[in-house]
């Protein structure tokens, strides 16, 4: 391997590291408040989840001056994202001076922290509000309206992931994915030896199949597997198979 | 416009415009990737163990038989990188660079323009997921800034599959609800595996080893899986323990 070859190498594994390394829903919940930064939508991004009994707790945040905000807001039960998830609808402030009396405990800690607007986005799931993107920004900025939709369409993607991941009992999307194409694989597969054996045509297979499924009270799929591992001889099913044609 | 945004803005379109309906989600991905990393295509294929069925998809023709092709050949650089977890840049396929894979370097010259070749694992935790693969008509590597690109295109991509899994929240039976891109039936898969499955019983041999005789002769006969496995199943064609 020349040098050239071996830095190259070198400067790919540093980059995996950073870009792929493991799974892990936190850190991409943090990466999608940076890529609102990176859209120009905000200064400052922050995720907020309702839970299943209604209450908000922080996600992800781009720094901690917005997670403070954040749960400040939570604590006082006052502040925009509150307002967002209380009336479902997209909150904003263009000037954070003027917001004294309509937030009087959230705006002066807003300036405070440099952020002279904010705006809250609803997250929502058939129609009901499960979280809130919180965009702060320190000075005026006119994010394009495609800017904006992308930062919104992320942080859709975020809050429905999150749920996903902490639905009870629910097996990954990971797992998911294997066993689905396993099991397609199985019955088209014990389909076609069954056929070869039987000299029938697919559906006569797919028909003994399902027979001996139903007879034995088990799944298609668990049928399909043990024809493939011969635990289930299939030259006997192919006879059976013959005797019902 | 940053560089990245315009990666975020691209993607996230895909995302929208698949909509509710995620049959399209794979694909349109695979085309936002062509136009915000700058490449010639781009090709998606999620799978959860190498010995079953793998469901792909692709921005054009090339980059989908570029990765039949390694399917067939059961080499390459997209296999590599789900197998390692690690990504798998390729400066030239056709150079020695590609002389890891011989059949694919020496038959990837039929694709067309198919030069520099990099893929990346799609895996969420411990579980490869598949991964995803763009090519460039020219050689030479992925400069550092496109690497980054290509991080965020492989968050965007994660996200919108772990979300399509979603389902309508609180539906009953949502659960086991798969999404709609992996549900549509793949008409070519399921032809290999009944071919499969009729030459387990021809050379009385596991899985494994049919698939690696229809390989073969796919290969040997320059023909993709899908025709052999078509003659198979027509009993056009018949493997015999040897």
């Amino acid at each position: 391997m020349s040098r050239g070859q071996a830095e190259l190498n070198e400067a790919y594994a540093s980059l995996t590291e950073s870009l792929i390394g493991d799974y892990d829903l936190a850190d991409l919940l943090h990466r999608i408040t940076e890529y609102c930064i990176i859209l120009g939508v905000a200064d400052g991004a922050g995720l907020v989840i309702a839970d299943s009994r209604g209450s908000l707790r922080d996600l992800a945040y781009s720094d901690e001056g917005v997670r403070q905000l954040g749960s400040a807001q939570l604590s006082w039960n006052e502040g925009p994202c509150v307002e967002c998830v209380r009336e479902g609808r997209a909150v904003g402030e263009t000037d954070l001076t003027g917001a004294g009396t309509r937030w009087p405990r959230f705006a002066p800690h807003a300036r405070l922290a440099g952020y002279t607007s904010v705006r809250a986005l609803p997250l929502r799931v058939r129609q009901a509000t499960v979280g809130v993107l919180s965009l702060f920004s320190s000075a005026p900025l006119s994010p394009t309206p495609d800017a904006l939709s992308a930062a919104q369409i992320f942080a859709d993607l975020a809050i429905l992931a999150v749920l996903q991941d902490q639905a009870p009992g629910r097996r990954t999307v990971a797992e998911r994915i294997t066993r689905a194409l396993q099991s397609r694989s199985a019955i088209e597969r014990a389909k076609g030896m069954l056929a070869e054996a039987g000299g029938l045509d697919m559906d006569e297979a797919f028909s003994g199949i399902r027979r001996h499924a139903h007879e034995t009270g088990r799944g298609l799929t668990e049928v399909a597997q043990a024809l493939l591992l011969g635990s289930v001889d299939v030259h006997v099913l192919a006879s059976q198979a013959h005797g019902h044609g | 416009m940053h560089d990245l945004a315009r990666v975020a803005q691209l993607m996230a379109q895909a995302v929208q415009e698949a909509g509710h309906d995620s049959s399209r989600l794979p694909q349109l991905l695979c085309l936002a990737c062509v136009e915000a990393l700058e490449v010639h295509g781009a090709a998606m294929t999620l799978m959860g163990d190498p010995k079953y069925r793998a469901v792909s998809y692709a921005s054009d023709n090339t980059a989908a038989e570029l990765e039949e092709l390694q399917h067939t050949l059961g080499e390459g650089p997209a296999l590599d990188a789900f197998a390692t977890g690690q990504p798998v840049p390729v400066g030239d396929l056709t150079g020695p660079e590609g002389e890891r894979w011989p059949v694919l370097s020496s038959t990837a010259h039929g694709l067309g323009p198919v030069r520099g070749v990099f893929s990346f694992p799609l895996r969420i935790g411990e579980l490869p997921l598949g991964m995803l693969t763009v090519y460039r008509s020219r050689p030479g590597h992925l400069e550092p800034a496109a690497m980054t690109r290509v991080g965020v295109a492989l968050d965007a991509i994660r996200l919108a599959l772990i979300a399509s899994f979603h389902g309508e929240v609180g539906a009953e039976g949502a659960a086991d609800r798969l999404p709609s891109w992996l549900e549509q039936l793949d008409v070519d898969g399921i032809e290999v595996d009944q071919a499969i499955g009729m030459v387990m019983v021809q050379l009385r041999a596991p899985a494994d080893v049919a698939l690696s005789r229809l390989r073969g002769h796919a290969f040997a006969q320059g023909r993709p899986m899908t025709a052999v496995a078509r003659d198979v199943i027509a009993r056009r064609l018949r493997f015999s323990e040897d």
